[in-house]
This record gives C-alpha cells, sequence and structure tokens, in this order.
C-alpha cells in the first residue's frame, strides 16, 4: 500500500505541475501573438517609471506622450516592458524613464525581488523577462522566486481570456488621484509611514536602470530621465538630494534630464508630497508637452 | 520553518520518505529519526533554545522516574512541585519577566514612587508554552498514579519534542501519545490519504482565507483611530475568521503531517463558530489547552463540587489563567476575564452542559433558535477578540465604544477587495457546516464522487493555495 500511495501521490504532484507548467505555456503561446505592444494615436515618447509619473503624466492630455508606467515597479521589470516596445515600434526615437530620489536609494532594492513585489510583478512580466533577468530575480529571493512561479502560472491561466490581445494595458497606465495633500495630512492616522529615502545608493536597482539605457542607446534610441514635481514637504524628509545629484552626474551625465521638482503649482494641485492629483497631472502634462516640442 | 513555507513543503516529504522506508527496522529507531528532524524542525527557528528544549525534557523525565520511585507522599509532592516550580519558572522567565517588571514600575509610577526603567531583552522560545504544558501534564499524571513513568528516554523526547505539535499544539496527553510511540508503526494507506487531505485544507484555512483576512484586518486594528463602527465591526469579523482559519489551519496541518507518520493527535477545534453557547464554544475551540486546564487547574481546585461560590472562582481562575497563557499582556487576561462573565450566567443556571452534541445533528439546517443562539454566540466572541487582537486595554475599549456607536450604520470604509473576502467567507461556513460531523471539513465531503472529480476539488485547492502562498505568514499562536 505504501508504494501505491507513494504512486499516486507523485502522480498527484505531477498532474499539479502539469497543469501549471502546461497551462502557463498554452495561455502564454494564445496570447503570444497577440500581446500589442504598439503604441496607439501617434505617440512619440514612451514613458517608464513608478508611482510618480504613473500619477502625474495624462496621456490624453500629453498627446505625444504613451505613458506605461506603473506603481511599485522597479527598473529590471520596466527593461522588460521597453524591449517589448522598442521590438512593436520600430519608429520609436525616444524613451522617457522616470528617476526619483527613492529610486537611487538602496531602499527600492526591495521593490525587485521581496516576496510582496515578485509575487506581484512576476505573474505580469514572466512572459516578456529574459533569461538573466529570471537568474537574478531567482538569486536575490529564490523561495519567493519559487512560490512566485506558481503564481505566475496560475495568473496567465486565470487571466488568460482577460488580457487577451491587450496585455499592453496591464502593465502600466495612467493613473488618476482624487484629493488633495490637505487631505492626505488629515489622513496620517491611517496610513502606513511614507518611506524614507535612505542616502545609501542603490546596487540592484540602479543596475538595470543603466542596463536600459544602454540598450537604448545601442538602438540610437534617445534616452530622457526625468524628475516629477514634488511638494515641499517632502524635503523635509528627504537627505539624500546629494545621493540623488552624485548619481545623475556621474552615472547618468550623458542622459537628458528633465528636473521638474520645483515645477510651480499649488497645495491642490498635490495629492500627497510626492504624487500629482488628477489637477496637478493636468498641468503638469501640459507643461510636459510644451517642453517635449522644444526638445 | 513554517508549515507554510517551501522549506517545510520538502521537510515533511524528506521525513516521510525516510521514515517509512530507511529508518523502519525498529520502533526505537524509528523514535530516535524523528527526534533527530524534530531538533531539527526546532533548531531552524533558533539553535540556542535546544538546549532550553533539552534541559525541560530531562527535568520532566528524571521528575517522573523520581515521582514513582518515591514512597512516601511527601517525597512525591516535592518531587512534583520541583518540576512543576522550575517549568513554570522558565516560562515565567521566558514569557513574562519583562510584564511583571513593567507592570512593576507603573505601580509605582502611579503611587509617585521612584521607577527604574530596566528589562531584559528576553526573547520568547517559539513553543516553550506549549511543550512546558506537555511536561507538567505528564509528570502531574505520574503523580496522580493514572500513568507509569516513561524509562525509554527516546520515547519520552520524543512525547515533548514531536515536530508537528512541538511549536503550538495540539497540547498531548502522555496517556494518549506515549502508547502510540511505544507501539510499532504500520504504514496505513487511508490514515496517510486523510493526513494529506488534512495539510491541503489546513493550508486552505491558513493562506488563503486567514492571511487574506489579516490583510484587511490588521490596517483597521492599527490605524483604529480613523475608522467608524461599521469599518471597524468588518475588521472585527475579519480577525475572528483570522484567527480561527489561522489556528485551526495550524492544527489542520500538524494533525495532517501526524498521520502521514502514522499518529492521532488530540484534536484542537470542533467547529466552534456553530456553538450555541459560549460553554460550548469552549468545548470546541484549542480543546487540547481548555482541557488541560479543566483536567489539571479546574479539577484539582474542586472543579463544580462544593457549591456556586467555588465553581464561579474556579471558573475564573482558569479563564484567567488562559488569558494569561497566552501572553503577557492585560488585554489577554482581560479577554480571560470577559468570557468568565460570559459564561457565568450558565454557571449559575446549571446550563453549562447543555449543547453537548453537534448541532442540527441528523438536519440538514439549523432551526431558527438555533441559528440565532449561533450568531448571539459569535457576537459575544467577536467582541472578545477585540480585547485579544488590540496592542492594549484602552485601544480595545475605544474600538469596542466606536463598534456601538452611531457610525456602526454608516457604510464601511473598506476596500473592495476586502468587501469581496467578506463576501466569500459565508462559502467558507457553508463548506464548514456541511462538514461539521467529521474531524475537518472536507474530510468526507468529496468521498463519494468520482476520482476524476475529487482530484479536480483537490487541484483547484492546491492551486489557490499556490496562488497565494507568497507572502509567508507567521501563525498567530507561535508567539504564544
Amino acid at each position: 500500500m505504501f508504494y501505491i500511495f507513494l504512486k499516486r501521490a507523485a502522480f498527484f504532484a505531477g498532474l499539479l505541475v502539469v497543469f501549471l507548467v502546461g497551462g502557463y505555456y498554452v495561455t502564454s503561446a494564445l496570447n503570444a501573438g497577440n500581446r500589442n505592444f504598439v503604441l496607439q494615436n501617434g505617440a512619440r515618447y514612451l514613458l517608464v517609471g513608478h508611482s510618480h509619473t504613473a500619477c502625474a503624466v495624462d496621456p490624453a492630455i500629453a498627446k505625444s506622450v504613451a505613458n506605461f508606467s506603473a506603481s511599485g515597479e522597479s527598473y529590471l521589470y520596466m527593461g522588460a516592458k521597453v524591449r517589448k516596445f522598442v521590438e512593436a515600434n520600430g519608429s520609436l526615437k525616444s524613451v522617457i524613464i522616470a528617476i526619483s530620489n527613492n529610486s537611487v536609494s538602496k531602499e527600492l532594492d526591495p521593490w525587485v525581488a521581496s516576496d510582496f513585489f515578485l509575487g506581484y510583478f512576476m505573474p505580469r512580466y514572466y512572459p516578456l523577462m529574459s533569461q538573466p533577468e529570471k537568474d537574478t530575480l531567482f538569486r536575490e529571493n529564490k523561495s519567493g522566486y519559487i512560490y512566485s512561479l506558481g503564481k505566475t502560472a496560475l495568473d496567465n491561466i486565470f487571466y488568460a481570456g482577460y488580457r487577451y490581445g491587450r496585455y499592453s494595458s496591464v502593465l502600466g497606465g495612467f493613473e488618476r488621484l482624487n484629493g488633495d495633500i490637505g487631505k492626505w495630512e488629515q489622513s496620517a492616522a491611517i496610513r502606513t509611514p511614507e518611506a524614507i529615502p535612505s542616502d545609501t545608493v542603490s546596487s540592484l536597482n540602479l543596475q538595470y536602470l543603466e542596463n536600459m539605457v544602454q540598450y537604448l542607446k545601442d538602438r540610437d534610441i534617445r534616452v530622457i530621465l526625468i524628475r516629477t514635481p514634488l511638494h515641499r514637504s517632502f524635503w523635509s524628509r528627504c537627505k539624500n538630494e546629494w545621493l540623488f545629484q552624485k548619481v545623475i552626474h556621474e552615472q547618468f551625465s550623458s542622459v537628458l534630464f528633465l528636473d521638474f521638482k520645483d515645477f510651480q503649482l499649488t497645495d491642490s494641485d498635490f495629492h500627497d508630497p510626492e504624487h500629482l492629483n488628477a489637477d496637478g497631472a493636468g498641468k503638469f502634462s501640459r507643461h510636459l508637452e510644451l517642453v517635449l516640442e522644444k526638445i | 520553518m513554517l508549515f507554510n513555507s517551501l522549506s517545510y513543503f520538502l521537510f515533511l516529504p524528506a521525513v516521510f520518505l525516510l521514515y517509512w522506508l530507511v529508518f523502519n527496522r525498529s520502533v526505537s529507531t524509528r523514535n530516535l529519526f524523528l527526534i533527530v528532524v524534530s531538533y531539527f524542525f526546532y533548531a531552524c527557528w533558533d539553535w540556542r533554545f535546544l538546549f532550553l528544549l533539552v534541559f525541560s525534557t530531562l527535568l520532566d523525565y528524571f521528575s517522573g522516574l523520581k515521582i514513582e520511585a518515591c514512597t512516601t507522599s511527601f517525597s512525591r509532592r516535592m518531587w512534583l512541585w520541583i518540576s512543576i516550580g522550575i517549568n513554570l519558572g522558565l516560562l515565567l522567565t521566558f514569557k513574562y519577566f519583562n510584564f511583571f517588571i513593567d507592570s512593576f514600575n507603573s505601580l509605582l509610577s502611579q503611587l509617585r514612587l521612584p521607577v527604574s526603567h530596566w528589562s531584559l531583552k528576553v526573547i520568547l522560545p517559539v513553543g516553550i508554552s506549549f511543550y512546558t504544558f506537555h511536561g507538567l501534564s505528564y509528570v502531574i499524571d505520574i503523580y496522580y498514579r493514572r500513568i507509569r513513568a516513561e524509562r525509554n528516554f527516546v520515547t519520552y523526547s520524543l512525547f515533548v519534542s514531536f515536530f508537528p505539535l512541538l511549536v503550538a499544539g495540539p497540547i498531548e496527553r502522555a496517556t494518549h501519545l506515549l502508547p502510540q510511540l511505544r507501539e510499532p508503526r504500520k504504514f496505513n494507506y487511508e490514515m496517510s490519504v486523510d493526513g494529506l487531505r488534512q495539510i491541503l485544507w489546513g493550508l486552505l484555512k491558513k493562506v488563503v482565507i486567514a492571511d487574506k483576512c489579516a490583510e484587511f484586518a490588521d490596517p483597521i486594528f492599527n490605524n483604529f483611530t480613523g475608522y467608524g463602527g461599521s469599518t471597524l465591526f468588518a475588521g472585527a469579523v475579519l480577525f475572528s475568521v483570522q484567527i480561527y482559519c489561522d489556528f485551526s489551519g495550524y492544527t489542520d496541518i500538524a494533525t495532517g503531517s501526524a498521520k502521514l507518520l502514522g499518529f492521532n493527535l488530540l484534536r484542537n477545534f470542533n467547529y466552534p463558530y456553530f456553538s450555541r453557547s459560549i460553554a460550548e464554544f469552549w468545548r470546541r475551540w484549542h480543546i487540547s489547552l481548555s482541557s488541560w486546564f479543566r483536567d489539571y487547574v479546574y479539577i484539582p481546585l474542586g472543579g463544580s463540587k462544593g457549591g456556586k461560590f467555588r465553581t464561579v472562582r474556579n471558573t475564573f481562575v482558569i479563564f484567567l489563567l488562559s488569558g494569561f497563557w497566552h501572553g503577557a499582556n492585560w488585554t489577554f487576561i482581560f479577554w480571560g476575564l470577559l468570557n468568565a462573565l460570559y459564561i457565568l450566567p450558565s454557571v449559575f443556571g446549571g446550563s453549562n452542559r447543555q449543547y453537548l452534541d453537534i448541532i442540527a445533528a441528523d438536519k440538514r439546517y439549523p432551526t431558527a433558535k438555533e441559528a440565532l443562539l449561533v450568531v448571539r454566540t459569535f457576537l459575544l466572541i467577536l467582541i472578545a477578540w477585540v480585547f485579544f487582537r488590540s496592542e492594549t486595554l484602552s485601544q480595545a475599549f475605544s474600538i469596542v465604544g466606536r463598534m456601538f456607536s452611531r457610525s456602526f450604520f454608516e457604510a464601511p470604509l473598506l476596500p473592495n477587495k476586502a468587501i469581496l473576502l467578506l463576501a466569500c467567507i459565508p462559502l467558507f461556513f457553508l463548506v464548514e457546516w456541511l462538514g461539521r460531523r467529521d474531524e475537518y471539513a472536507i474530510q468526507r465531503l468529496s468521498l463519494n464522487w468520482s476520482t476524476y472529480w475529487r482530484w479536480t476539488l483537490y487541484l483547484f485547492f492546491s492551486s489557490l493555495v499556490i496562488y497565494f502562498l507568497g507572502s509567508k505568514n507567521s501563525f498567530i499562536y507561535f508567539q504564544f
């Protein structure tokens, strides 16, 4: 009976693996030909980044920009996405990449491969990632990677129909925020404390920004780094501006950097110290469109 | 090594194969192998506390032998109290030292006396409350001549350190587990399949339900001042479901793991949220602890024999002790007190032995009266859980006060996912209801289905577990 038990248990485990792996590959294959990464409406600029740009640039106003920023996204995942857009848009000449005081600091390294971020981003990006990128994630967090493999397979199976033909739409977009900084300050009691950018430089996250910049340069695509407007209260807790400037000047000196940190906005344009609300996004997007026309 | 971690998913099959295929020569070989893997399991938490586990094992092993060997009642009692004193001394030191110091300082401060602000940074050894109670029950049973002292040190060590129950129970009795450890074990197909099924159900409860509930309950309790009554009530409901699925899920995984190795552990949960009274709830919730306090505290104190006053006193003693056992915080003590107050009317009315059977045992649905009684019991327990979950008593009173304010009738401030989760919870309880006559809800749920559909159900459950597994949240009862 023991061997019958072993045989059946192994058969069940095998069935589960076949269901996960087979399901993943079948749904990936079905979706592969239909992942639409062609930029719509004549957008000339591809914008990628994390929540700062996701909330700041409304492509309905800045019409030359296709905003594919996503909250919490680190440069490793952005790089995978950018490659797909570049491959699908032969005429793409410029890519705008968000950079912030947070993204240069070490505190963002866990955004690459901590359990939470792996669980969130791997299911979305796994079909787009290169083997070295997968290896990095595995190296950084082995158990998290293995957990997320199962989740990735199931995610692709569950959402195969939903994502069919519009895969890129789950990889980012403009996030419309309501409410202003006054309300945000009132809600201080019910939110988690904001992360304070540390003054230790990122080792992992910035490496993938460099890789992305190099990839684009190799294809003669202009790279623009952008920092979106920040509320004055942000500076009271941010102590790593010197580090930010150092990274910009030493690591990315050859890249055009658009710094809008002091862009003139009122308190009512901010959702919180780092994110614009819909009103602020409207004003900033109009200004960005003018700036992009000039460069 | 958490039960819901990748390392345990590798550990358990490896132990299972080695146990049945390699270390199968004799009972002693098997037991020795289980001790080694149990110590390895425990060392994965913190190897330094292995010494404490070994010390506790040695203490109770030799105390047991001494108690049995003594010929005078004085020396028997002396050895018993030496064992109890050292066991409780260790527990008090590791678990309650800072609580006593802080409470003492707080008292001095209120009396405007000079306060010394010092405390030790004592780390709580995982499982200490559980294995200390294992050892205590063993020596007390020998003292009362319910069992003979175990001569085989390997067998006794395994009784204390058996990995499925080492860190959070069930709190086993020597009368129940020791005979199983002495007997030769033969592989039992049905028992092993049952064990796997129970592990799957436990994982589902922990990973899919408890951890999801925690995701929404935690922010509500942590930021309670920002929420109105309806949201706090929803938070309390979520926590009530969380703690049940967390702890009973843990127990299912522990029991299922033990079944794979040929052992039956004591039952710890029996669908407590289908209880019609508080007394019934306590016969169905954390049964191994409740029965421990009943057998080793309540009954030795006189139990219900000796008049109402003594019964009430004994009831308060065990509930306060039960609260204190959970942790060094006034919230736990108040939680125990509240439960004692809840149970008081049934003690006075003599109805605390009512509802010994399963609700609607031979029917499909409960009667309206039974349903109302279940809801009433759940609401009372829910209020008690607020005290259990809160950091301080003032926080708990504030939450309960807000819950019963006008803001209870406002729309709750909950994310859509939390509302979806709350909507799915009745589905879970429906499965529990269907399986309420069994040890765990899906024990016989699909047994008369065709293999195809049964395996489809298991594949679906496994997929849900894999999908939600990522966060690896610890079990609530590991802190006790």
